[in-house]
Formats: C-alpha cells, sequence, structure tokens
C-alpha cells in the first residue's frame, strides 16, 4: 500500500481494521454512539457518518440492538460491534484476533459469515487464531506459527498433504505396545499413549505393517479403527514433524489464516 | 485523516457522556471538595479567610481534575475504550489532550462549586489580581489533571487510585491547608516540593493580594515548571503505553 510500517502512523489505522481479543468498544455507550465515536475519530462526519453507521449496524445484524449499551449485550453481540467499530472506516484489511473465542456455536456461525461476507467484497482478513478447526474452515491460506516463526503455510487442503496422509489406523494392543511402535518402520510415525498405538498413512498399509510388526515382537492385536486425523493431529504431526528438525522447544504455538 | 485537536475534542465529549456521572467522580470529585469546603468555610475561618480559601479553592481543583481523569483513564483502560482508541487514527497526543481536557474542565468546574459554596457563606470573594487568579485555575487544573492522568496510565486503576489518594492527601495538609509556619521544620521542604502550594498562592495572590508560601512571581514560575514537567511525565508514560 506504499507506506512504511510505523508504530502508532495513523496513516496505516486508517487502512485496516483491526478487533483484538479483548474488548475493544466503549462500555457505557450504546453501539450507535460508540460507532459514531469511531467514525468520527477515522475523519467520517455528516451524512457520510450517518450512513457507514446505519450501513454497518445492518450488515453486522445489529439493527435491534444499536441503542443498547455495549456493556449490556452479549458476547456474540459485543463481537459483532466491535467488528462494526473495525469497518466503519471500510478498510481494505481487516485483522482479527481470536475473533470467535468464548462464544457460542450460534454466534461463531453468524461471525463466520460476516467475515466470508467481508472477504467476498474483495477485502482481505487475516485471522489470528489457536483454534485450528476454525483457521482451516474458513481460510483460503493457513500460516501456522511456532515463536513467531512460519513453519507451514499454505491451502488447507495442502497442509493435510504435507503429512502425507489424511487417514490414520488406531490399535488397542497387549503386551507391548511399546515395542510395537518401535518395529514400525518410522514413515508411519506410530505414537504410544497407554496401551494404543497410532499409525498415519493409508488405512491398509498401515494395517499391514501393524500386523507384521505385532508378529515380529509378539504383541497381540485386540482392536483396531480407523479414522481421518482431525486438524489438530494434523497439526500436531507437523509440529513433531518440524521438532524433529529443529530439536525440542518449549515455546508457545499459535497460526493464522487469510481470506481473500 | 481527523487532525490531533478534533480527535482530543472527540475524545473529551466520549469522555463526558461515559463518565461525568461516575460514583468516583461523584465522591472524589465532587462531595468530597463540597464537603470539606462547607466544613472549613465555617470552621476554617479562625485561621484567615486569605488562608483558607484559596487552599479550599485549590483543593476542589486537585480533586475534581484528578478524579475526572483517572476514571476516564482508568475506566477506559479496563473496559476496552482505550483499546478502541488506540485503533482508531487519533495520536496518542490526541487521547492525552482529550483525557487531560476533561480534567481541567471538571477542575474549573470544582472551583466554580467551591467558589459558589463560599461566596454563599462568607458573602464576599475577591478578586484583587484577576490575570494571577487565572493562572492559578488554569495552570492548577492542568497540572492536577495530568497528575490524575500520568497516574493512571502508569499504574492499574486500584494501586492508581491509592497513589492518588496518597499524593492528593498529601497537597491537603502540605501547601493546601496548612500554613507554611504550622509545619514543622522537618517536613516544611515537601510543601515545597508539591504542586499545591504554588497553585494556592497563585490563586491566593489573585484573590486577597497576599501570599503564605512564595512571593506571586516565585510561586508562577514554580507552578509553570511544574506543569512542564508533569506534562512530559504524562505524554512521556501515555506514549509508552499507547504505542507498544
Amino acid at each position: 500500500m506504499g507506506i512504511d510500517v510505523r508504530p502508532g502512523d495513523p496513516r496505516i489505522k486508517s487502512l485496516i481494521g483491526y478487533v483484538a481479543e479483548g474488548p475493544s468498544f466503549f462500555p457505557e455507550l450504546s453501539v450507535e454512539a460508540g460507532l459514531r465515536i469511531v467514525g468520527s475519530l477515522h475523519g467520517l462526519s455528516g451524512e457520510r457518518l450517518r450512513e457507514r453507521v446505519d450501513e454497518v449496524i445492518s450488515g453486522m445484524g445489529l439493527t435491534q440492538y444499536r441503542g443498547r449499551r455495549y456493556a449490556h449485550l452479549s458476547r456474540g453481540l459485543r463481537r459483532r460491534a466491535e467488528i462494526a467499530a473495525a469497518i466503519i472506516h471500510d478498510p481494505p484489511v481487516l485483522i482479527l484476533d481470536e475473533p470467535t473465542l468464548g462464544l457460542d456455536v450460534f454466534s461463531v456461525a453468524a461471525l463466520r459469515n460476516i467475515i466470508r461476507g467481508f472477504a467476498e467484497r474483495g477485502k482481505a482478513v487475516v485471522i489470528a487464531t489457536h483454534n485450528i478447526a476454525e483457521a482451516m474452515s474458513i481460510s483460503d491460506k493457513v500460516f501456522i506459527l511456532r515463536n513467531g516463526v512460519v513453519i507451514a503455510s499454505g491451502p488447507p487442503s495442502e497442509l493435510r498433504s504435507l503429512i502425507g496422509a489424511e487417514e490414520a489406523l488406531i490399535a488397542k494392543v497387549e503386551g507391548g505396545a511399546e515395542a510395537l511402535a518401535e518395529a514400525l518402520p518410522s514413515r508411519f510415525r506410530a505414537r504410544v499413549e497407554g496401551d494404543t498405538v497410532t499409525l498415519v498413512g493409508p488405512v491398509h498399509e498401515c494395517l499391514k505393517a501393524l500386523l507384521e510388526a505385532a508378529d515380529t515382537v509378539g504383541a497381540r492385536i485386540v482392536s483396531v479403527a480407523a479414522k481421518e486425523l482431525t486438524w489438530e493431529e494434523v497439526f500436531m504431526r507437523l509440529l513433531e514433524g518440524r521438532k524433529e528438525e529443529r530439536g525440542p522447544c518449549q515455546c508457545p504455538l499459535g497460526g493464522g489464516g487469510v481470506l481473500g | 485523516m481527523v487532525n490531533t485537536v478534533k480527535a482530543a475534542l472527540i475524545i473529551l465529549y466520549k469522555d463526558f457522556r461515559q463518565y461525568y456521572g461516575k460514583a468516583p467522580v461523584i465522591s472524589w470529585g465532587i462531595l468530597f471538595p463540597v464537603t470539606i469546603v462547607i466544613l472549613l468555610g465555617y470552621y476554617g475561618a479562625g485561621m484567615g479567610m486569605w488562608r483558607t480559601v484559596p487552599g479550599l479553592l485549590a483543593i476542589s481543583m486537585l480533586f475534581s481534575a484528578s478524579s475526572m481523569t483517572h476514571v476516564a483513564v482508568g475506566f477506559d483502560k479496563l473496559g476496552g475504550g482505550m483499546e478502541a482508541l488506540i485503533h482508531t487514527p487519533a495520536t496518542p497526543a490526541a487521547i492525552i489532550i482529550g483525557k487531560a481536557l476533561g480534567g481541567v474542565i471538571m477542575g474549573l468546574a470544582g472551583a466554580g462549586i467551591a467558589a459558589a459554596i463560599l461566596l454563599a457563606m462568607t458573602g464576599a470573594l475577591p478578586v484583587f489580581n484577576p490575570l494571577f487568579f487565572v493562572a492559578g485555575l488554569v495552570i492548577g487544573s492542568l497540572t492536577f489533571s495530568l497528575i490524575g492522568t500520568a497516574i493512571s496510565i502508569m499504574l492499574d486503576p486500584v494501586p492508581a487510585v491509592a497513589a492518588l489518594n496518597f499524593l492528593r492527601f498529601s497537597m491537603v495538609f502540605f501547601g493546601g491547608l496548612l500554613p507554611a509556619a504550622a509545619l514543622p521544620p522537618q517536613v516544611r521542604p515537601i510543601a515545597y516540593a508539591l504542586p499545591m502550594a504554588y497553585v494556592s498562592d497563585l490563586v491566593r495572590y489573585g484573590t486577597y493580594n497576599t501570599y503564605e508560601y512564595v512571593d506571586p512571581a516565585t510561586a508562577l514560575i514554580a507552578s509553570l515548571m511544574y506543569l512542564v514537567a508533569v506534562a512530559i511525565i504524562a505524554i512521556k508514560s501515555s506514549f509508552d503505553y499507547l504505542i507498544p
């Protein structure tokens, strides 16, 4: 956009809309009054301000709450009011920090629709979240960060393929789960939890390798179940892959997605 | 994009809409000064009205101005208002000017209420040197407003009110109501280290054409220096907070 990013530069702030993780509105003011204040600080006035306030209130589904104090709104409605404030100046970029944290399922669904609508109007939406499933379900491109460094990025479908499989086999083992896991080829990335061994890969290959390894170590397989990997598992596997490459690290994990 | 002055005025308007009726503003900013003004308006006459009245006006300004800024900054930090302001194009300077202006207005209103009560009680409130009187009110309300702003920016709301009260109650005695001669020599320097002595002497010279701690020229210079120092602290701490 042709502007160097410097902390506090008001020109940057007029190009982005930012919704913080915590509350970012005026608790004692009504939705409409708060939006008028934020709009005025963005340089809107008169008829244009009135129009934008009406547009964002209607767009966020807040029409019946426009006169209600922010402090008296539910968490989901507060989130909508905060997003309304963030887009009152119609910025080309919207940044949301943990937008659905603590919201009920209905509010999450409504919020996702709002975010998608924003992206469909040609705006870029950047979401920072620890909710991997959310990032994968709503984003065109996902960046997985560890300690501030991007460890994987791409469309959600590509991220799944990065670990080489979308399926896993879970086997309950009697007498030597650890030994069985060690006997398996490393490409199955076997993980042991108690008497359960989880293998990642096409189910038929996992099953074949499992039976061979069980024969080798003399373990008895009690039950097996195939499953599709959840996004959390894909995420963990990706991290494990990076951990093997870089060594252990006690650092916070995070991620985000981009739409538009 | 909105300019600094306009942004400050918008923030001032927002703060008055949100906070003028808040309990800490009513209790510490209006009720407490009114109580002390009525109490000492009756019982302080023995000290000499030239001593009591300017001190009461300055103390009312102190409590009214700093209570408003404490609420406007502290409540905004707690409730998310500050977060919302940070993400608008309003500059940190505009945010601080807007916050401090609310304190100045409340400080002047507090002094006005105190003056009206004292006028009703004593029947007269002389103004011998209007320029010094106005200078005392303006410098005092600005200084006290910025003290509230700086402390509320630097500390969380609960420790901020404790720190603010420690400072405010110290100033009630040191420079506010106790005559310089009544202070033991060991603690007298405290009065000279706080802005209240200079502000109340400016008001004293403006109203009763006399002074208690320092001569009017020294009071004017010292209070201006104090104002600049407090402004620098308030601006520095605000920028540190508002620009992560």
